[in-house]
């Protein structure tokens, strides 16, 4: 039924920020997808991504606590919402059904 | 503390905080620094420092200043259905004023689209050709008067200095003009001709569209056309190696067959083939010429040619006028010492010429356009402010469910703007219509609107955006204003707007009576122009331009002995040859003195080429003494006439022996013309000698003067026997009062525009009071039926309702006659001869604007003045 999509981008950052679970914040999504998929991404651009998840109430946000560190700026910590969670069991169900219309990937008959 | 002694370069961090949102600013600002602290300890701070304002940079993006920016959460696609379907509604509800607003802005923006082109492309004269602002016409001038021509220059000039001063001009172009009869097999066309210097391609980078741009001009009898004489002789413009036959000026009736080596694409206007609209067809070149008799350009005594020249880059032109001066003063004889030769930019050339002339008219009409556009906007504002009662709820209403004042701004805006684009589309529309007849008017082209240009339409819609935008900002900061309990119980007055409405009112009376008196003005001159007794009789009389050139003494006889057998058509009263005709132009200028005074106190003239029937023929009388010849005088080579101005400043009379500087013959004056307007009326007389056609031999036109009557058949007659004297030429001719009316070209155009803008005004303003008038009316429907109850009569109602618009209108002559007075005397200083001001001028604007607002506020309220009171006190 859902209408939104999510793109391939967007998908890696909410993925992230519920695998960071309390310590999502920009830095941290850029470091966890440089760490575990050893790719390089924009801090600028996982921040455009962060808020636009936001905007489609899939993330919220809220600023954490102060620290000495960051020149005293607080973070904005992103975590995952029940919407979030279910567009993600969503896709992967959706992509489960596909792949097992492919011969090659189809783990039974293997 | 430590690691805070390395800060990241403030610059990036002030330019992050300047388009950073707020809110975002602290969460982004803390991962750069993060990231920041750690490549400092990881790469080091240089770098580091460099990372940081990479990232900073490629924050900047829309993702993240956009960012509650745009409000497109809080006006959803619904808000903006409905705000189209309540512009709508309210405009259907008051479809008269919804008309008043469209047509305004239709006529004012249709208006302006059409004189916007006709700036702009008076603007782009010369403009086209190769590196403008580099070409400068060589343009003479006298410390004692005028030169004869100011664009002609002496003929070797521009070779003399291009010679020594090889790093001041690198080329030039000059030429003479000539009128030659072009053929191919039975066509024959009189085509103007230029010959002139081989650079013309090169120089002024003129499109080619066949044949040899470089070299084009290569054997004697090579000759370049433009692209529309391929198509009148061939049609077609591949013609290159084709030939075409010109008529010699030998007098023995010789032909000459010429290769076409190159064809000219259409040239956009320019003051080099189009010099004084002379639109030249055919170039030839003076080196090379071998058929007409030209003298040597290289010679100091072959006299002035028009010329071009174009400066190195970089060169000054005061430089390059020194230079000139220098050439002038070293090498040129003694006699032309005393001329001083400057160099006029070719790319404002055209504006500048005849004193800014073109210019001016510009600034005219520019002016009349945008005074159009101003009435559109007051009509605009005046009505939308008188009707916003009728608003006045939707407005209450949506402040009462939580609409901000900005937003109420936004949407009365987006209507106004909504409204001059859909204005500004009909008015593409009027202008596809109107396009042939506003041609004809401005006296050029105007484009297809298919041919427009993006850039000009982009512009144009900027200008109705900006129109649109004026137009509403008033009434949409005054209508949002309002209170909201006030306005939705319909409580809230327009009283302060009333005061603007009636001050935008008489601006709009101001502008509208100002240009009517003003276009009355330019009707009158144009007209004085036109009927002033010029001296002599304009009145049918054909001239031909295409005599052959057969200038010899034969030829002479030849033409003579043709010039009898037209006399001997029924209608022709007299014919006369000459060079020529009273319509400004002529041919030579000479320096004459009485015999016995110094050579240095002789008098610049024109000296006009005639034979003894141009006097008779134009019905000039004479003074004093003979024309040349008459029965008992028979014409000597040494006979010359003068006008009366050319007897009066060489105080000669007849009999007395006259001089031309540089020539050995003594002239005798035979007689003394009496003085006519030979050149147009913003130029006084000037003294003027004539001699014999016989004696010169050249002339170019038969002036036929004809009985009154059937013009046509006339015209049919004397065709018929040009074909039967002269079958090898063709026969062009005009009338001369037509040839009279092209002197005054810019006035007529001027006259007609502002005619039209003088119509369009008046009906953009009557609407507009119309509009007000009925909202008024509808207003005091009420308050008219409580007085009727009361006794007051039809008449003192109709008073009641025009007293304030007798107000506004005698305000508005009060400044407008005036001002309308001082322009109109300013524009008539450029003439010589013009018309006396008429006070009538003055009130027939006044009184028209007062007449119609009255016979429209009496129309208007008369329905309301007559109908029973019981309806109107029930009137809601």
């Amino acid at each position: 039924m859902s209408k939104e999509y999510l793109g391939e981008f967007e998908e890696l950052v909410l993925t992230m920020v519920g695998v960071l679970g309390e310590e999502a914040y920009g830095n941290a999504v850029v470091t966890a997808i440089k760490d575990r998929l050893g790719r390089d991404s924009n801090l600028s651009a996982v921040h455009v991504t962060l808020y636009r998840l936001e905007d489609k109430g899939l993330v919220r946000s809220t600023m954490g606590g102060v620290t000495n560190a960051r020149g005293g700026r607080r973070k904005r910590i992103f975590t995952i919402t029940n919407a979030g969670l279910s567009m993600l069991r969503t896709m992967k169900e959706a992509r489960m059904d596909l792949w097992k219309l492919i011969p090659q990937l189809d783990i039974t008959t293997a | 503390m430590q690691r805070h002694s390395v800060q990241p370069p403030a610059i990036a961090l002030r330019f992050l905080r300047w388009f950073c949102p707020p809110a975002l600013s602290e969460g982004i600002e803390g991962d750069l620094l993060e990231q920041f602290e750690e490549d400092c300890a990881n790469v080091g701070h240089r770098i580091a420092r460099r990372r940081f304002t990479w990232q900073v940079l490629r924050f900047f993006r829309p993702g993240i200043l956009l960012r509650n920016k745009l409000s497109y959460t809080l006006t959803p696609a619904s808000m903006i259905k409905n705000y189209g379907k309540v512009m709508l509604r309210a405009m259907w509800k008051q479809k008269t004023h919804s008309a008043i607003h469209i047509l305004g802005l239709t006529i004012g923006l249709a208006f302006a689209l059409m004189i916007g082109i006709f700036v702009h492309q008076e603007l782009r004269v010369n403009a086209s050709l190769h590196d403008v602002d580099r070409l400068y016409m060589a343009e003479t001038s006298m410390a004692d008067g005028t030169f004869w021509r100011p664009f002609l220059s002496p003929a070797p000039l521009p070779s003399a200095v291009t010679e020594q001063y090889p790093l001041l001009f690198e080329g030039y172009y000059r030429f003479w003009d000539k009128m030659i009869t072009v053929s191919r097999e039975d066509q024959h066309f009189r085509l103007q001709g230029q010959i002139g210097d081989s650079t013309l391609v090169s120089l002024l980078g003129l499109p080619v569209l066949h044949g040899d741009a470089v070299n084009a001009f290569r054997d004697t009898r090579s000759i370049v056309i433009a692209k529309a004489t391929a198509l009148r002789f061939f049609n077609r413009t591949d013609v290159v190696g084709e030939t075409l036959t010109l008529s010699g000026e030998s007098g023995d009736n010789k032909r000459y067959d010429y290769t076409i080596t190159a064809v000219l694409d259409d040239l956009p206007r320019n003051s080099v083939t189009d010099l004084v609209d002379m639109d030249a067809q055919i170039f030839l070149s003076v080196q090379k010429n071998d058929v007409y008799k030209l003298n040597d350009p290289e010679k100091w005594e072959s006299g002035v040619m028009v010329s071009y020249l174009r400066l190195r880059s970089g060169a000054m032109r005061t430089d390059a006028e020194k230079a000139i001066a220098n050439v002038m003063q070293t090498q040129a004889p003694e006699d032309l010492r005393k001329l001083t030769v400057t160099l006029n930019p070719l790319r404002t050339y055209y504006l500048e010429a005849d004193d800014g002339r073109v210019k001016k008219l510009l600034y005219t009409v520019s002016a009349i356009a945008v005074f159009i556009l101003v009435l559109a906007v007051i009509n605009f504002i005046n009505i939308t402010i008188g009707s916003a009662l009728g608003r006045l709820r939707e407005i209450g209403v949506r402040k009462a469910v939580g609409g901000r004042r900005g937003q109420l701004i936004a949407q009365f805006l987006a209507e106004s703007s909504a409204l001059s684009v859909g204005a500004f589309l009909l008015a593409l529309g009027v202008y596809a219509l109107a396009r042939p007849y506003a041609g004809d008017i401005l006296g050029i082209l105007l484009p297809a609107v298919s041919d427009l240009g993006i850039v000009f339409i982009g512009v144009m819609l900027l200008i109705t955006l900006t129109v649109g935008v004026l137009a509403g900002a008033y009434p949409a900061f005054l209508l949002s204003s309002y209170n909201a309990v006030e306005s939705l119980r319909n409580k809230a007055s327009s009283g302060k707007a009333g005061g603007l409405s009636r001050s935008l009112v008489v601006v709009q009376f101001i502008l509208a009576m100002g240009v009517f008196a003003f276009s009355i003005v330019i009707t009158r001159q144009v007209a004085f122009f036109l009927q002033k007794d010029l001296g002599y009789d304009k009145d049918y009389v054909l001239t031909i331009s295409s005599v052959p050139r057969r200038w010899s003494e034969e030829g002479v006889r030849s033409i003579e002995a043709a010039r009898q057998e037209f006399l001997s058509l029924p209608m022709v009263k007299d014919i006369s040859l000459s060079w020529e005709i009273p319509a400004g132009n002529y041919g030579n200028q000479v320096q004459c003195y009485r015999q016995g005074v110094d050579e240095d106190k002789a008098v610049d003239m024109p000296l006009l080429m005639t034979d003894e029937h141009f006097a008779d023929t134009y019905g000039i009388p004479m003074k004093e003494g003979v024309f040349l010849a008459d029965e008992q005088h028979a014409w000597h080579l040494g006979d010359m006439v003068i006008n009366e101005s050319a007897g009066k400043a060489l105080s000669v009379n007849v009999g007395d022996k006259v001089r031309i500087k540089n020539d050995t013959v003594v002239f005798t004056v035979a007689g003394i013309i009496q003085d006519f307007h030979f050149f147009s009326l913003r130029e006084n007389v000037k003294p003027m000698a004539f001699l014999h056609t016989r004696g010169t031999k050249a002339f170019r036109h038969f002036s036929v003067k004809l009985e009154a009557g059937n013009m046509a058949g006339a015209v049919a007659a004397v065709e018929a026997k040009w074909r039967q004297v002269f079958p090898d030429d063709p026969f062009v001719y005009t009338f001369m009062d037509q040839e009279l009316a092209r002197l005054y070209k810019n006035e007529m155009r001027l006259k007609k525009a502002s005619g039209v803008a003088t119509g369009l005004m008046l009906v953009i303003v009557f609407t507009g009071v119309f509009g007000m008038v009925s909202l008024a009316v509808s207003k005091r429907t009420k308050e008219m039926g409580i007085r009727k109850v009361l006794g007051a009569s039809v008449d003192s109602i109709i008073v009641l309702m025009s007293k304030p618009y007798l107000i506004l209108i005698g305000l508005a002559c009060a400044v407008a006659t005036p001002l309308a007075y001082y322009f109109s005397a300013q524009w008539l200083q450029a003439f010589a001869f013009r018309v006396p001001l008429a006070w009538w001028w003055f009130v027939v604007p006044v009184v028209a604007v007062l007449g119609l607002t009255l016979l429209l506020v009496a129309a208007r309220s008369m329905r309301t003045a007559l109908a029973n009171p019981t309806r109107a006190l029930r009137y809601e």
